[in-house]
């Protein structure tokens, strides 16, 4: 009897212990990034004044911004094209159980987790400081990220390949060519064509907010709208972009859920043949296809290109030459993104468990608000934070403050549509294994389903985390407080010692923080 | 044919997963290999072709002693031993007669088959295997849509392209019920009747044993307990066989 009363105090003491210290580092980070009740309620009228001006888009100027609207898409298509059809090859070298020297896929492995530690928009500054203001470095830019996000999904695919199906290969007497041809590559055109419209999905998004650099496509006047307090072109802007991304979204999530479903059927060994011939040409012609497209909208003459290689070459050889005598500064940075990350995540994390309650089918209290939140969830993750961003200034100003708020939205955006998920694919029974003793249908949340979920719910806030603490490095860009500020002054001014040296800073938090999180997480 | 002189297997360097056996199997044998899970029986057919790299011993296939081989001249001893595994290990999307032209890649230059070039005898012997195993109907369908007892059949079928001397079969029937398992084992043994291939067939059914095999292996702790006729085979070895220690 003593045992269980003890396991009830100390549950209480663990319970409250677990709720004071998340309320403490909340207000902790709080601090830190200058959260403040009085500032947002002071701001809160000039908010509602900017959305009230932004309800009344100004429909003319959508004709005027088209141009930029197309050349947003044609960037983010293009560099999506570019970095899966570049990442194919390089994922062969780097996969665990195929590749071909351990050595070099070691070396390239440790390379392109360095490069994805820089976010899409520090890529553009430096691209257009090299190769000048303009799409193409936008394009170059976005082809970087396409490229390391379709390599870790390719890889992750090839990886998930079971020994003994390699094995069942080998066993024919393949060589290890005719491995590859035949185990590996069967499934890579559908596999491909997913992850283009999963890189898409990020690239179309990145694409928006490229112009607050000058790489191009439809930032660029976002900014300039911005800065001249022109909120009804704004809006108008706003909208396009939502309906555009929304829409590239829906033709997505069609697009991999039935198109790839779709099959050649044959009736006769002899069409068969003739269509596996056939193979050979078309495969190639269509690649040498969305080659030439990718190429041709490249808008940079061969000179300018040329003179860009030598300036990309001279940078390079800068940035090796770290200069650390901006360290204070650097520490002074990645903290505050750290502490913006974290806070988001925190705050976003909070959000996302009550939220995702009443948006699942499943435990939502009723069906229309759960279709409600659906639709709200889905316009608060449309928005990179950055643009979120900036609309806060107009409430709290300028500072870390509306960067953390923007983040915040933005994560309770993600996190509660995947959390949501999980609620609907898991537990139907878990859920009726205590509705049946008479519980609520909270109750039933509250000790069936959340202690189940719990564990996945906590690894999603670590990949928000993650997620977050690259987009906190750039929120600096506008002024939204953090590293990026400083990053980007010194890009401005070609410091390119200083930028090594910072770059490198960011890399090594982001590696540690991916790295604890995998600890965590694996716990 | 085949002759196992003093091999042993370890994966960690410390426990023996296969602890010094030796044995020899004649051309047509059909022979069943039974014990507990963990007795060795799976590392004992892969060390056969190869998939497993034994610690010390010899494995002669026709005299030859296949540890010693390059990789090219592996790939052809490969071509030769058919392998046949519990969780059939097809290429999911691609289609039937692609999974059974795998067996003709041994017979194939890289370039060609890099193509997915066959020439018409490849597709004879293809559509001639499935029709062995009675799918030809199933031809053209992506293999993810077979059922369990079709996928297998479709590795018979790839498996008889490679026109084997032996077949070696891990556990082929485990992931089945009793109706196809019997199926299965029925397609064994006609290959083996009529085309007097040697099979050594993983089992841990051992009525499916004593009714379809020959000739026995027991193994236990990676050493053989058993090995001989199947009608000599003893219920008091049986229960020592599976016994816990």
């Amino acid at each position: 009897m003593n045992s269980l009363k003890n396991y009830i105090a100390k549950n209480k003491i663990h319970k409250s212990l677990y709720f004071l210290g998340a309320i403490a580092i909340l207000i902790f980070l709080g601090f830190k990034v200058e959260f403040d009740f009085v500032k947002l309620h002071k701001g809160i009228p000039s908010m509602l004044n900017l959305f009230q001006r932004m309800l009344k888009p100004n429909i003319s100027y959508g004709v005027e911004a088209f141009d930029k609207l197309i050349e947003t898409i044609q960037i983010a298509i293009v560099s999506s094209i570019l970095g899966v059809l570049v990442a194919l090859p390089f994922s062969l070298l780097i996969a665990d159980n195929i590749a071909p020297n351990r050595y070099i896929s070691a070396i390239l492995s440790g390379v392109f987790s360095f490069l994805r530690t820089i976010p899409s928009l520090i890529w553009a500054a430096i691209l257009v400081s090299i190769f000048s203001v303009g799409k193409f470095s936008g394009i170059v830019a976005l082809t970087i990220i396409a490229f390391l996000i379709a390599l870790k999904l390719f890889r992750e695919y090839i990886e998930g390949i079971k020994e003994n199906q390699l094995n069942s290969i080998k066993s024919v007497g393949a060589n290890s060519t005719q491995v590859l041809r035949y185990c590996v590559l069967p499934h890579i055109l559908e596999l491909s064509i997913s992850i283009f419209f999963i890189v898409l999905e990020t690239n179309i998004r990145g694409a928006t907010i490229l112009g607050l650099v000058g790489a191009g496509g439809i930032g660029q006047i976002m900014w300039r709208d911005l800065n001249h307090l022109r909120y009804d072109n704004l809006s108008t802007l706003i909208l396009i972009l939502f309906f555009t991304i929304l829409i590239i979204d829906v033709l997505s999530l069609f697009v991999r859920k039935y198109l790839i479903k779709k099959a050649v059927r044959f009736k006769s060994i002899d069409n068969y043949k003739k269509f596996q011939l056939f193979k050979i040409f078309y495969i190639p012609i269509l690649v040498i296809i969305l080659f030439l497209f990718a190429f041709s909208s490249l808008n940079i003459t061969y000179d300018r290109f040329i003179l860009g290689l030598g300036q990309g070459k001279d940078v390079i050889s800068r940035m090796i030459r770290i200069d650390p005598s901006c360290f204070s500064k650097l520490i002074e940075g990645i903290l505050e993104s750290f502490f913006i990350a974290v806070f988001a995540t925190i705050v976003g994390g909070l959000f996302a468990l009550v939220l995702s309650y009443l948006t699942a089918y499943n435990t939502s209290p009723s069906k229309g608000v759960s279709i409600f939140l659906k639709g709200v969830i889905n316009i608060l993750r449309t928005f990179p934070p950055i643009v979120t961003a900036i609309i806060f200034f107009r409430g709290v100003g300028p500072g870390p403050m509306a960067g953390a708020m923007a983040l915040s939205i933005y994560t309770t955006g993600v996190l509660t549509k995947m959390y949501s998920e999980v609620l609907e694919n898991e537990g139907k029974n878990i859920q009726a294994s205590i509705t049946t003793t008479g519980a609520t249908n909270l109750q039933s949340y509250r000790h069936g389903l959340l202690p189940h979920t719990f564990p996945t719910f906590i690894r999603l806030a670590l990949y928000r985390l993650e997620s977050n603490i690259r987009n906190s490095t750039i929120l600096g860009v506008i002024g939204a407080g953090g590293i990026g500020t400083t990053l980007v002054m010194n890009i401005m001014w070609r410091n390119w010692e200083k930028v090594g040296f910072l770059l490198l800073g960011i890399s090594i938090m982001i590696i540690i923080i991916d790295k604890l999180s995998q600890m965590v997480s694996n716990y | 044919m085949l002759k196992i002189e003093d091999l042993t297997v370890s994966y960690d360097g410390k426990t023996l997963a296969i602890d010094n056996i030796n044995t020899e199997i004649k051309q047509g044998e059909f022979v069943g290999i039974i014990g507990s899970s963990g007795s060795g029986k799976s590392t004992l057919l892969k060390s056969i072709n190869l998939l497993v790299t034994p610690l010390s011993g010899k494995v002669y296939i026709d005299d030859v002693d296949i540890t010693k081989l390059n990789n090219s001249q592996l790939r052809n001893i490969r071509r030769q031993i058919g392998f046949i595994f519990q969780d059939y290990n097809l290429i999911e999307k691609s289609t039937v007669i692609d999974n059974v032209l795998i067996g003709r890649l041994g017979y194939k230059s890289s370039l060609k088959s890099f193509f997915g070039l066959f020439n018409d005898e490849d597709y004879e012997s293809a559509s001639n295997a499935l029709r062995q195993v009675g799918l030809s109907k199933k031809m053209f369908e992506r293999a993810e849509e077979l059922s369990g007892g079709q996928k297998q059949r479709v590795a018979i079928a790839k498996t008889l392209c490679q026109k084997p001397k032996i077949i070696l079969a891990d556990e082929p029937v485990s992931s089945l019920d009793i109706a196809t398992s019997q199926s299965i084992m029925d397609y064994f043994k006609v290959i083996n009747d009529e085309k007097n291939i040697t099979i050594m067939i993983n089992l841990h059914d051992v009525n499916l044993a004593k009714k379809y095999c020959h000739r026995i292996i027991a193994l236990k702790n990676g050493k053989i307990l058993y090995d001989g006729k199947v009608g000599d085979l003893r219920d008091e070895l049986l229960k020592e066989l599976y016994s816990q220690e």
